[in-house]
């Protein structure tokens, strides 16, 4: 079944129309890349989409399973399963990444009315997730995001996606800024994540992350518009010719 | 329609106690003099541009002071003398220097209608470092003054509701003086003024939570005489309903070679109005200053008032200095942030206040005081 379901989606930011009809489906089990142009949209898409204030959706739709995007608070989109990795991750000194993410789980579990994670259970989660994604135990011990390099902040991102264990994963630019070695390790947690039960919708510019994470589909974005879908072939086309012929065709 | 605003009148009148007034050190005269030249302070003037200092006026007018609460001490190598006690008077050599009878006629007045003051003097000593506590009564008048000898440690927790206190503090060589202050809700107008000399390679860490009160205000007062001097300043104060929080911090670096860095951070809610004048002076003398001073705001309510100015004076020319004050709203970024993480908006809003406010109050007893503990 599909879990997230996007048609005809127009969105404008400060009455200037940014996406111009959308129609995506994503299934469970599935990764999707969506490529193109810096301005095209791409990462309104994924900001509409969480729930961003300033992203006014003027017609279409967006279903994340049963569930009406729109009509949802989004704290409620979160906690229904859907996760944005954000592409400029947000510091909050003062906030410990420990404090933050068991804020986050906790409020996940009260509104499925489930049993909060004990104390302990939680850590040795956490403990487990660090090495996987080779950050130094401290990192937890520190403001969110406060003073981290590029390559932390976007693995910041990643744990954060792993702890909640979101339905749809959207990954807004996760690979930019990053190292090579911090790519694989970026990668092989996007994969660790990856179920048949659960999509991620990865946003991005270089082919290079999909070395590692191979979608299923590869989405082609220009002027708000999805202008071409093809599988994974399609990201190489792109790295090798750049979107010019597109733009023309 | 003009409004003009009255100044409360200092009387001259002393209502210090006989027994304190026949002490020769405490030179009353000069106190005097001080109120009779300048009179009270009026309210508009620059230091009293955004609060009314008649209150703290008439509070000294009014007298009738609760009798004191001594300060306790953890350990026997810090000594606490009654001002009245006979063996008190080797602070004759201190007193008054650092705050000077004359820098303030609120400190003056002060003097003038003491209820109790007491003298410390911490020695070195091994082990834990010993804890002064200054539990003053809400109603009350006091003076301390505070001497770190040379190598000592001492730690001072000042817990206040109210009142009018001076605190003269002297570090002296190679001593550190950590100074913790809590301040609780107040009915009573609050004053104080805490001025701290530091000596050569001396170390002073201030850090103070302050909840909102009908009137508050703090004016501190840090001197820098010594070389490799450590200064650290750091405040929170979260106010609510129609509270009042005056902060005059300055810092004087008088001589080469020294560290002071100021950071206040408050949240300002209500209809409370929080007002914070910070200022580094470096001396011509005072090469080599690492100086820097960073006030923070965040507005919880449309009525709600914050009127910060940061101040740098500087006349050395070898100096690395900065200063800066803000105030606003939350971070719309930070509190969506939150949001996609699926944590409920008010849940956000609180912890978002919480980590700013932490970011300067790191004890547990000043998070608790401003709701912010984890």
């Amino acid at each position: 079944m599909s879990l997230l379901e996007i048609s005809d989606l127009v969105v404008s930011v400060a009455d200037t129309e940014i996406l111009r009809g959308i129609d995506l489906t994503v299934n469970a089990g599935e990764i999707h890349a969506i490529m193109g142009p810096n301005g095209s949209g791409k990462s309104t898409l994924t900001s509409a989409l969480a729930g961003r204030e300033e992203y006014v959706v003027d017609s279409g739709s967006m279903r994340l399973g049963e569930a009406d995007l729109a009509s949802l608070e989004p704290e409620e989109r979160s906690q229904r399963g859907l996760f944005l990795a954000f592409q400029y991750p947000v510091e909050i000194p003062g906030v410990t990444n420990i404090e933050f993410l068991k804020t986050a789980l906790d409020s996940h579990h009260q509104a499925r009315g489930c049993e909060e994670l004990s104390a302990v259970d939680f850590m040795r989660r956490l403990r487990e997730l660090t090495k996987q994604l080779e950050l130094d135990p401290n990192f937890l011990k520190r403001g969110v995001n406060e003073a981290f390099s590029g390559g932390e902040k976007k693995r910041n991102e990643i744990l954060q996606m792993l702890c909640l264990n979101p339905r749809v994963a959207l990954l807004d630019e996760t690979d930019s800024g990053l190292d090579i070695d911090a790519l694989q390790v970026v990668a092989q947690g996007i994969n660790a994540f990856h179920r048949p039960t659960n999509a991620v919708v990865l946003v991005t510019h270089y082919q290079r992350l999909l070395n590692y994470v191979t979608p299923d589909y590869v989405h082609v974005m220009l002027d708000g518009r999805i202008v071409k879908s093809g599988d994974a072939s399609l990201a190489l086309d792109l790295e090798e010719r750049g979107y010019s012929w597109l733009e023309q065709a | 329609m003009v409004r003009t605003h009255v100044r409360s009148a200092m009387s001259s009148q002393r209502q210090i106690s006989r027994e304190l007034s026949t002490l020769p050190w405490l030179d009353l005269e000069s106190a005097q003099q001080t109120v009779q030249e300048f009179g009270a302070p009026r309210f508009r003037s620059e230091p009293w541009k955004y609060t009314n200092p008649n209150p703290f006026v008439d509070f000294l007018n009014a007298g009738e002071f609760e009798s004191p609460r001594p300060p306790s001490a953890s350990h026997e190598s810090v000594e606490i003398l009654a001002f009245s006690d006979p063996a008190a008077t080797w602070a004759a050599k201190s007193f008054g220097t650092i705050a000077g009878n004359n820098s303030s006629t609120l400190t003056a007045f002060n003097l003038l209608n003491l209820s109790s003051g007491f003298v410390v003097q911490a020695q070195p000593a091994g082990g834990e470092v010993p804890v002064l506590t200054i539990e003053s009564a809400p109603n009350s008048c006091e003076r301390f003054l505070v001497v770190v000898r040379a190598g000592a440690q001492l730690e001072i927790v000042e817990k206040t509701a109210g009142g009018n206190r001076v605190i003269e503090c002297l570090i002296e060589q190679g001593a550190t003086l950590v100074h913790k202050r809590l301040q609780q809700p107040a009915t009573l107008a609050d004053y104080s003024h805490v001025v701290t000399r530091l000596n050569d390679n001396a170390t002073y860490r201030f850090s103070q939570s302050s909840t909102g009160s009908s009137l508050r205000r703090n004016e501190i007062v840090v001197e820098i005489q010594g070389q490799g001097v450590n200064a650290n300043l750091e405040g929170g104060w979260r106010l609510h309903d129609q509270t009042h929080l005056d902060s005059q911090v300055t810092v004087n670096h008088l001589t080469p070679g020294s560290e002071s860095r100021l950071k206040f951070h408050g949240v300002v809610g209500g209809k409370s109005r929080a007002v914070f004048n910070g200022r580094i002076h470096i001396a011509r003398d005072a090469q080599g200053t690492n100086a820097h001073l960073d006030n923070k705001n965040i507005l919880t309510s449309n009525e709600a008032e914050v009127y910060a100015k940061p101040e740098l004076e500087i006349y050395a020319d070898d100096v690395k200095c900065s200063h800066g004050a803000t105030s606003g709203q939350l971070d719309g970024n930070q509190i969506f942030y939150l949001l996609t993480r699926g944590i409920e908006r008010t849940h956000a809003r609180n912890l978002l206040l919480g980590g700013f406010l932490r970011e300067v109050v790191s004890d547990e007893s000043g998070a608790r005081l401003l709701g912010v503990a984890n």
